[in-house]
Formats: C-alpha cells, structure tokens, sequence
C-alpha cells in the first residue's frame, strides 16, 4: 500500500512539474502587457487612478524639543516631548521609534553589513580615519524614557530602532504623549563623515554645526509597510511621519542659528540692527540684504561668549527638523513671490565661503522655489534655507547643508561654480521631494532622488543656458545604461541594494522622466500629469504604483510598458537601422517603363575587358558583316510594339480610378527595417534627407513594436528620393550604440578620435585671468 | 574595517558625488592599427588618490597647462593601475591627453597602444583594473573591450580585478 501510494504521488508530482514549466513558457512576455501584476491593487486607502482613496490617512507626530549645544565638548543634550495621534483603523499596542545616531554607535549593524576588505597598500591617511572611526563614541544615549508624569515606559532598543511599550492599546483617534531625555556625542565631519556634525577650523578655533537626525523619531505607520522599522543602515534615508514642531535651541550667547520653521524670539537672540536689516529683506525681491556682513562675523569669530541663548523655532506640518549653529556665520535674506505669497529665502555661510556664497547661494535659493512651485506646487513654507557646508548636500525641511568653498586666494573653479549652483538647487528641491510630497526614502531612493534631479535639470536650464548639468539629458546614461548587466539593477530595487546608487537612484529615473516629456507624452500632457502627481500626494505619502498611476491616469497616454521597461528592467536601448530598400511603381506603360529599363541596364557598371574592347576591337565580324546578322542580332528587347500598347491599354482598362491615380502617381517607397538590439522599446524617431538637400522629421510612437519587439518593417511613400536617414537624430532615446543608427552606414567618431583631432587646448580661467592681470599691472 | 569608513564617505557626497564607478573603453582602431584607450573617472576620485599617494593637491589642473608634474603623477597612477596585456605581455601606453566632461564633474583621460599587434594567434587579453580600489570599498570599473568584429564587456571590482578573455583562434 504504502509503495503504491508513493508511487501515484511520484507520477503526479512529475506532471505537475511539467505543466508548471509549460505554462511559464506560454505566459504573457510582451513588452506591452499591463503592470497588473506589478502593482499593488487598488483600495479604499489608494486608487486605481493613483490618487488618494476615500479612507486614505496617515498618523501624525508633534515635538516639543528642547536641545542645548555642549560646544566645549561637542556634546548635544536634548529633551522631547512627542505627542502620537493614530488615524489608523488599527489598534496599536506598541511605537516605533528611529535612532537614526546610532547608525555611528560601536559595532553598529550599518557596519557590521557593509563588506570589507583590507587592501596590500593601506594608506596612512585611511588607517587614521579608521582609528577615528572606531573609537568614536556615537548613538544616542537615552536617559529617561517616560510618560507625561514621569512614568517609566518599557522600551527595547533594536539598532536603529526603539520599540516603546504603550500602556494602554492605541485605538483610532486617540493620541499618546511621552518623553525621552538624551544627549550624544556630536561627530567631527572631516573625519568620520555624516550628514550631519560638525566642521572644525583649526584657524579661528571655531566650528560650524551643521545639525540633523538630533532627536528621537517616529517611524511611519501606514497601510503599506505597517510600520517602516527596516533598519537605517546608511544609504536608505527617512521615512518620516508629518507633524508641529516647536524647537528651543541653546547655544553659546554669540552664535548665529538657522532652523527648520520660524524664529518666535527674534528680539530676544537679534540685535536690534539685525532685525531692521531683516525687515529691509522682507521687503527686498530683487537682490539678498545682509543681515550679518563679513566684517562682523570675522570680529565675532575672535572671541567667545561664556552666556548662552535659546532661539524658539516653531515648524508646522513637516516631517523633520534640522538646524545650524556657529560664530563664523554671515547671513543674508531675500523675499521671494511664490504666486502673490512672500518666502524668505535664507543663506549661512563662513567667510570661507566667499564669494561664491554671497553672489549665489540665496538667488539660487529664490530661483529653486520659483521653477519648482512652477512644475510641482506652490512651495508654502514660511522660508528656505542654505548653509555652507564643507563636502556634503543634505537636505532637511526648509533648511539644506551644501557644499562649494573656493580657493583661500579667493579663486574658484569652474566646477565648483556649478557644482554649488547645482547642490543648492538641488537640497532645496528636496523640499519638494520628499519634504512636501512625502515618499518612503528607506524603501526607495529614487522616488525623492530621480524626480528631484529631474526637476532640478529643468531649473539648471532656467538659470543658465546650457548649464552644464550632470544628469538629465538621455546622452548622459549612455554610459551606464550600456554596462554589463551584472553591474546595473533595476529602478525598481529597495534602496540598500542599488548598484551603482548615483546612475541608477538619480540619473536614470531623472533622464527616464525627462524622455517622457520630450519625446513619449511632450511637455504639455507630461508637466499636467506631473503637477497632478505633485498635489494629490503633497504633504501625504504616495508609494511607486500611485506615481505610475498618476501619470497614466492624467494623461491617457498608456505608459505601461515605459515603467515596465525603464523600471521594473535593467534592458538598455539600441535600436539599428538594418536595411533600407527602395521601390517605384512599375506603371505597365511600355512607353514609361522601356526607356527606363533601357537606361538602367546602360547605366550599370561594367566589366573592364568589355571597355577595353570597344577601343581595341575597332570592328567585330556582325558589324564588318551584314551578312552574319539574323533576328537575334538586332532584336532591342526595349523596343515598343503595337501588341505591347495594346496590352497596357487592356490592363488599364481594368482599373478602377483610384487605381490608376496610384499607378500613376510617381511616389517612391522605402522599407525600412529596424531591429531591437538592447530590449527597450521606444519610438522610432526618423530624419529623412532628400537628394535635393530638404530634410523631414518622422516619429513612431513606440507601439509600432507591439507585436514583435524584436523586429518591425514599415514603408514610407515619398514623394522625393532619398540620400540619408538617421534614426533618432536629435539625441532623445539613450541609444546606447549609434553606428547602425545611419544610412548610408557611417561609423561615429569616438570621443578618442575627436580629442585627437581637436589637439584641445585647455581654457584660461581666473587663476589664469589673475597671472595675465598681474603681469599687466606690473608691466605699468 | 578601514572599509567601513569609506562606505560611510560614499554617501557623504549625496547628491553629486557619483557612487565610485570609472568606465574605460580599449577601442582597437583598424585604420591606425592602434589600441585607443578612453578613460572616464570623476575627477574628485582622481584628486583624491593623487592627493593621498603624492601629497599633491591637484585641484583645477584641468584649467593650467604648466602643470607637467602632476600629469605626470596621473600617468603613473593609471600604468599601474590599469594593465592590459596580450598573451601575457604588459603593453606599454602612451599617454595623448586629458580633458574635462561638459558637465564639469569626470575628466576623460586618453592613452594609447600604438601598432597593437593584432595577431590572429592571440589566445588571450588579460586586463587588470585597479583604479581607485585603494580608495574606497566599493568602487566598481567598467570596461569595454572593442576589437574589429568581437565586444567584451566587463565589471572589475574589489573581489574580481583581473580578467581574462579567451580569444577564438580564428587561424584555423
Ligand atoms: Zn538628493
């Protein structure tokens, strides 16, 4: 029985396997097949159209925050009140709380799990940061973790993460307070990095801190993750729940701060000239006021206050806090109109950091708000600020740390121009994505990443022409896009497992949203859509699909097999232009078609002996002969008889008038044959050039490979001939291999062969303008 | 451990610091019958690893011709790191010249194997790719390899920085 039995499982388990492996061979693979499968499904909390749904909600989290700068000893204490409001329907019986510092806590997971190695040659500069490293004593020390009357409350400290009992469930509606008394030790920048910490300049003895994940945080509880606890291992930032803020910050007496929110005790921290200065600013949309100039900063970097004072910040409806504290600021504001509303914009900066700072950091700051209130939604916080920051773009609500210090002779490069220029527009975006249009960063970096760096494209263009942009344009992920796919993942991948982050979190999704608007859907349904997408979700957390959806839904441009292939896939493009062939109309009128035939046969290339003979055989025997010639001597196939005009009067008269008017139209055709070399379909965007020189420009969306994604033919009537066609022509695509982009064939010069061409010589810049200035002046 | 440092640093750079990737194309030039090697790394990388193996603060080289020296360093630098060898024999680059992207951020650096020798007997390129690995953990090197009428595509990292590919002998 039992070997029986055994036996009828063994032949039922070899047909199911068999059945399994078929069906996967016959499922759907097309490149065009909906996202179903994909996508979540809709429900009363996010819809099909990727708008919020009728029960959608989200918790919220208040702070009272008191923190005080140990500037000696550059330790921060703090002491928070966090009040949790539950808009769920679900019953919570315990929170979860981020303690992101922990992330620099002694044998932290974050670096325990990222791989190491040691190498041959280890430099002396890298052994001594690794010493700074590890005996660095980082992460949150956690005092008192209590209720409103000082209640202990049980908690669990998972890494990164807390865990607080509650002490009765949680239901709908219902809020929670409590109260954690901390401090930890501030981490020095230069030497063991962060997003936050401290600068210190031997020069002056002074430091800037730069100041962010300062306090205890609530995770985000929502219907998507539950509660987003995955660990902070370093590269998935925040995910962060909207809230108020009121923050009391104690520094030393003179230190100048700049916050998240709305300074509340102007005349109590200001000196009454800074606040009139302030007061000009507000008025001033044209150009910054300085509030704190050069000169004032440089005589208050000399000495230090032994008094503190406390700056009262107030903050509505943001998920973060972050702030920065030194002596050496200079400050200057300037208002900006978003829609008929005043925002301050705001800049922080050492004397290092000019001149740069002072002629662009708070211009750049109003000109991020315009464009981007422009393609999003109107940026509603009271004001946006920059901060110097040596090395690092770091983004926080209202507030950003940004990089680009000149030359201590005051010189800057180039890049450090643009680079500047860049970050800031870029920090300040994020006010957008992920501030205001909240998305899990700890899940997926590209849904604040690539939809910032594509926005900040645009606002790189407005500010210069041809502003030497890093990412955006399709030309600029070639590169990446045609690397060995063992290197590349898709978009699609949680953010602690993107290789290669920069291209892939940034620049694609950035370049991808940018062909989408140029050349997929154009810049009027795409910006619609865009927008749509930016004030559904604004102040609310939209997840992958509910972008997706948006933007279908807006636009009625069926973009699935754009996600599906840009995002959910690591395919590249190329497309190649195989063939081109070229038909006319054989009309059937012998007194047409002869002549033309007779031509044709003359004009084809000949033999070399056969040219030869005409010259050295002056006469053949047929033509000295009369007599050696018969029928077959003479006989023109080419020659028009009765019978043939006969013929073709028959045949014509067969023909309907819409047939004759084909027949005698003289059009050209040629079929093209295009095959699908990277994976990626896209539209087929086409320049035909004619032999008189004229051009045309054709665009096939890219549903023409619905059939067959691998190869397509279509036929063009023309009504000239053509000498060339180029496929994709103005650089839209990403194809990542344009040598079978051309007809005729023509191979592309490499960047190698151009540069040796060019014997390229480097530009005079201002160091360069300095030596020429100099020379002239000593020369007088 | 020293490695933990660097992966920190990686994101210290968020947004514009690229995620440590070069890419390198050996282009064979049948014209020329010369190996044409283009080099793309960021030049935030390539001050770095000068400045921590020569002490030399190269910032804004691209922009002054005068600096022979530190083209020199730079030359240096890339012979070691990067061999590429035919049967076993290391060949030798001459250097052609450098310049920066358009967009400001990597420089192109440009050498070249003049008369490669592209024997049909060729049973292997082995390319050793080292660039940066001594400066952070999880730098990865691309490289295209394009000869006549064969690609090769390949990834260097930290735990894989010699590659080899088996030519097919074509004389038979
Ligand atoms: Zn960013």
């Amino acid at each position: 029985m039992i070997f029986n039995c055994k036996k009828i499982n063994f032949t039922i388990l070899i047909l199911l396997t068999t059945s399994l492996l078929m069906g996967q061979e016959n499922l759907n693979k097309s490149k065009f097949k909906q996202l179903h499968q994909e996508l979540p499904t809709p429900n009363v909390y996010r819809t099909a159209s990727g708008a919020p749904g009728h029960e959608y909600y989200q918790q919220k989290a208040d702070y009272i925050i008191d923190v005080e700068l140990d500037e000696k000893n550059n330790i921060l204490s703090g002491n928070e009140t966090i009040t949790y409001t539950n808009n769920s329907p679900d019953i919570l019986n315990y929170l979860w709380v981020q303690l992101d510092q922990n992330v620099r806590a002694k044998n932290s997971h974050s670096q325990l799990t990222s791989t190491s190695r040691m190498t041959k040659k280890m430099r002396f500069g890298s052994i001594r940061r690794m010493h700074d490293k590890m005996n660095f004593d980082g992460g949150f020390k956690l005092e008192e973790v209590t209720d409103m009357y000082g209640k202990k409350l049980q908690y669990i400290v998972n890494e990164t993460m807390m865990r607080i009992e509650l002490p009765k469930p949680l239901i709908k509606e219902q809020t929670f307070s409590f109260k954690i008394k901390y401090y930890y030790n501030i981490n020095d920048r230069m030497k063991i990095g962060g997003r936050s910490g401290y600068e210190y300049f031997e020069e002056d003895d002074n430091s800037i801190y730069t100041i962010a994940q300062f306090f205890p945080r609530m995770a985000v509880y929502n219907e998507v993750e539950g509660w987003q606890n995955k660990q902070f291992l370093g590269r998935g930032e925040f995910s962060l729940p909207f809230g108020d803020y009121k923050v009391s910050i104690t520094v030393p007496a003179d230190h100048i701060v700049a916050a998240t929110g709305e300074l509340k005790n102007t005349s109590s921290v200001l000196e009454k000239k800074q606040i009139k200065r302030l007061e000009i600013a507000k008025r001033n949309y044209t150009d910054p006021v300085i509030i704190v100039n050069q000169n004032e900063a440089v005589e208050n970097e000399k000495t230090k206050s032994e008094s503190k004072k406390t700056w009262i910040f107030e903050a509505k409806n943001v998920r973060d806090f972050g702030w920065a504290s030194s002596r050496k600021f200079i400050w200057d504001a300037m208002a900006v109109d978003i829609s008929g509303k005043r925002v301050m914009a705001y800049s922080y900066y050492p004397k290092e950091g000019n001149p740069l700072w002072e002629q662009y950091s708070t211009r750049v700051v109003a000109h991020s708000l315009k464009v981007y209130s422009k393609y999003t939604i109107d940026y509603i916080y009271p004001q946006a600020t920059s901060v110097h920051a040596k090395w690092i773009g770091m983004e926080y609500p209202m507030i950003s740390f940004n990089f680009g210090r000149p030359e201590k002779d005051g010189t800057y490069s180039k890049r450090t121009k643009y680079g500047m220029i860049g970050v800031i527009i870029h920090e300040v975006g994020h006010n957008f994505f992920p501030m205001i249009i909240n998305s899990d960063e700890r899940q997926w970096t590209w849904m604040d990443e690539g939809l910032n760096t594509f926005v900040q494209y645009l606002a790189e263009q407005e500010f210069e022409r041809n502003y030497p942009s890093r990412r955006g344009p399709p030309a600029n992920i070639i590169e990446y896009m045609k690397g060995e796919k063992s290197g590349i993942v898709p978009i699609m991948t949680n953010s602690e497992s993107v290789l290669q982050f920069g291209n892939n979190a940034y620049g694609k999704p950035a370049t991808a949203l940018n062909i989408l608007r140029e050349t997929i859907m154009g810049r009027e349904l795409f910006d619609y859509a865009f927008k749509t997408y930016s004030q559904r979700w604004a102040f609310k957390h939209p997840t992958p699909a509910d972008f997706f959806r948006t933007m279908e839904d807006a636009s009625a441009v069926d973009l699935d097999w754009f996600w599906r292939g840009w995002f959910y896939t690591n395919d590249h493009v190329d497309i190649s232009l195989d063939e081109v062939n070229w038909y006319q109309i054989n009309t059937g009128n012998p007194d047409i078609e002869n002549p033309i035939a007779k031509e044709n046969e003359k004009n084809q290339n000949t033999y070399i002996g056969d040219t030869k003979n005409e010259i050295s055989i002056p006469k053949t025997v047929t033509e000295y002969d009369e007599d050696a010639i018969d029928f077959y001597t003479t006989f023109d196939p080419y020659n028009i008889s009765i019978l043939d005009r006969e013929d073709y009067s028959d045949y014509i008269k067969n023909l309907d008038d819409s047939e004759k008017q084909i027949l005698n139209s003289d059009k050209n055709y040629y079929e093209l044959q295009f095959s699908n070399i990277g994976g990626l379909v896209m539209p087929i965007i086409l320049e035909f050039i004619y032999v008189d020189g004229t051009r045309k420009t054709i665009r096939i969306p890219a549903e023409i490979w619905k059939k067959n994604s691998n190869s397509v033919k279509k036929v063009f009537i023309l009504e000239k001939e053509l000498s060339k066609v180029i496929l994709d022509p103005f650089l839209e695509t990403a194809d990542t291999d344009r040598n079978n982009n051309y007809w005729p064939t023509k191979n592309e010069p490499t960047r190698f062969q151009l540069f040796k061409q060019k014997e390229k010589n480097s530009e005079n810049q201002m160091q360069r303008t300095r030596k020429v200035e100099e020379r002239l002046q000593n020369d007088k | 451990m020293i490695n933990n440092f660097f992966f920190l640093a990686a994101f210290l750079f968020v947004p514009f610091h690229d995620f440590h990737v070069t890419h390198t194309t050996f282009h064979y030039n049948n014209e020329s019958k010369s190996m044409e090697i283009t080099i793309k790394v960021a030049l935030e990388d390539l001050e770095k690893s000068i400045k921590d193996i020569y002490s030399e603060k190269i910032d804004g080289f691209l922009d002054t011709q005068e600096n022979k020296n530190i083209e020199k360093l730079i030359i240096e630098y890339f012979r070691n790191n990067l061999i590429f060898s035919v049967d076993k024999n290391k060949q030798e680059y001459h250097w052609v010249g450098k310049e920066s992207s358009n967009n400001l951020h990597d420089i192109y650096l440009y050498f070249e194997i003049p008369n490669y020798d592209k024997n049909e007997n060729i049973e292997s390129i082995i390319i050793k790719n080292t660039l940066f690995f001594d400066l952070y953990n999880n730098q990865t090197n691309i490289a295209l390899i394009e000869l006549i009428d064969s690609k090769y595509n390949l990834t260097f990292t930290i735990d894989n920085d010699i590659q080899t590919i088996f030519m097919n002998n074509k004389s038979r």
